[in-house]
């Protein structure tokens, strides 16, 4: 296949698929030509060692190119490196590839339009981690935005819909993250937009992970008015359950590991 | 053919003189690109063409001078580790300060850039010093661009034809060509077609530009 998406789950080696773990070692053994942003470029080196993985962090530092212009850059350099040079291409991201990933969306719209074979391997989703740490019933539905479509985008929520709101932290138009010393803001603007639909007593779930090694999905209950007294992680997430929903889905999970709980 | 004369270019050769040439390369190498050579003659003959500016008014000329003038500091503490290093292996650091000497050597004495535009083409008498009265029959070409046909019509001697430098493939295009040409030469590059790409001009800076120098680089 001369081009392949592989998502390498979010974190830890055991989420990787063992579809995803064969992709990677059959990569390695062929040669094929490897490229990954930072986050999947360093689990690739976790996973398969001896894999050269090109990096395109160059995409990141490049003057006058924001976020949506350097993924659709990327998706076409590696469209035309697998149809028109007629190269084996493989391409790792973090996560799954089908959760808000502007690049590989526009590879499949590529490859659909232009009738290329692409080779999709899913991987575990972010997602999957974060609703760890609650009790999504299903019976309402789910909306899922990130905080800045809510926030700054003027997106409004249901409020008799649960809601997942991700990347909470602060982040430039462009997409860049910015440390967590930042996510005040962020908090304020969101917690001031949901307090026009919610009751500022609704119970909210701050969910995050304890980044390396364990990457243990973490979690905090507040009341919606308390949202913004302090920091957070840049990759953090937001659980509003519905108003007047299952009162399970407003309730703080146990870890899954089976460990005390360290938030 | 008892002795031949091989010229400066395509590279600053890494060689040792082999019998039977007299290579300028490895003798402009070992005679310029030396921290005695930049604290010496170099520095010597830019502070006096820095004066000559000045006294004339040309602030132009001046800046570019003082700036090659004090870069001798600098270079002449780096340039025998760095020529020491590639007469061992091709070693991209030395490289680096070679090519930044290769301009004070230029400057100093005055001498225009050879056939690729890299490194220094020796005027006459410098050539004529550095043969050490041997009197070379034939000037040998290796590579269409290291200046063997400029410097046999200089010493009016017959031009032949070497065995070819086994170097990677390389395409050389102005700076606003990049964009325009990005598919082709990063495909070239991809399939291991060209090593590199070498712009003799500046690349625009623009944003087509940038994407085609990132996928590039």
């Amino acid at each position: 296949m001369p081009l392949t998406i592989i998502g390498l789950g979010p974190a830890r080696r055991e989420h990787v698929t063992l579809e995803a773990m064969q992709h990677l070692e059959a990569a390695l053994a062929r040669g094929a030509r490897v490229y990954g942003l930072a986050h999947a470029r360093e689990a690739a080196e976790r996973l398969t060692p001896g894999l050269p993985v090109r990096s395109l962090d160059y995409l990141y530092s490049l003057p006058g190119v924001d976020r949506p212009k350097a993924y659709e850059d990327l998706a076409k350099m590696l469209v035309r490196r697998a149809f028109e040079d007629g190269l084996d291409v493989v391409y790792l991201v973090a996560g799954s590839p089908l959760y808000v990933n502007d690049a590989v969306l526009l590879i499949r719209r590529l490859c659909a339009t232009r009738g290329h074979p692409l080779r999709l391997v899913h991987g575990v989703s972010f997602v999957d981690l974060v609703l760890d740490r609650v009790y999504w019933t299903g019976h309402r539905g789910l909306q899922l935005y990130s905080a800045w479509n809510v926030a700054r985008d003027g997106v409004a929520l249901d409020p008799e819909t649960p809601a997942l709101l991700f990347q909470l932290g602060e982040f430039t138009a462009g997409g860049d993250a910015l440390d967590d010393r930042h996510s005040t803001q962020m908090l304020i603007e969101l917690r001031d937009v949901l307090l026009r639909r919610y009751p500022p007593e609704h119970p909210v779930i701050l969910l995050y992970s304890s980044g390396r090694p364990d990457y243990r999905s973490l979690g905090r209950r507040l009341p919606l008015a308390e949202l913004a007294l302090g920091t957070v992680p840049v990759y953090s997430n937001l659980w509003v359950p519905a108003v007047g929903g299952p009162a399970v889905e407003a309730e703080l999970a146990p870890p899954s590991d089976g460990l005390e709980d360290t938030p | 053919m008892s002795l031949v004369l091989r010229p400066v270019g395509p590279y600053l050769t890494g060689a040792a003189e082999a019998p039977g040439e007299i290579n300028l390369s490895v003798r402009l190498r070992e005679g310029l690109f030396t921290s005695a050579a930049l604290r010496g003659e170099l520095r010597a003959a830019l502070g006096d063409q820095l004066r000559a500016a000045l006294a004339e008014g040309d602030g132009e000329a001046a800046a570019s001078l003082l700036v090659a003038w004090v870069q001798t500091w600098a270079l002449a503490a780096m340039v025998d580790e760095a020529r020491a290093r590639w007469t061992q292996r091709p070693d991209g650091a030395a490289l680096a300060v070679l090519v930044a000497a290769a301009e004070i050597v230029a400057q100093a004495k005055g001498w225009p850039m050879g056939a690729d535009g890299r490194w220094p083409e020796p005027e006459a008498d410098w050539v004529l010093e550095a043969l050490q009265g041997a009197q070379p029959e034939a000037v040998v070409q290796r590579h269409p661009d290291d200046g063997a046909e400029a410097l046999a019509a200089r010493l009016g001697l017959p031009l032949v034809q070497g065995a070819p430098l086994p170097l990677p493939p390389i395409v050389s295009i102005p700076g606003e060509a990049l964009a325009p040409r990005r598919a082709e030469l990063c495909g070239a590059v991809a399939r291991g077609e060209l090593a590199a790409v070498r712009l003799t001009s500046p690349p625009p800076d623009d944003l087509a530009t940038r994407l085609a120098w990132g996928e590039l680089t």
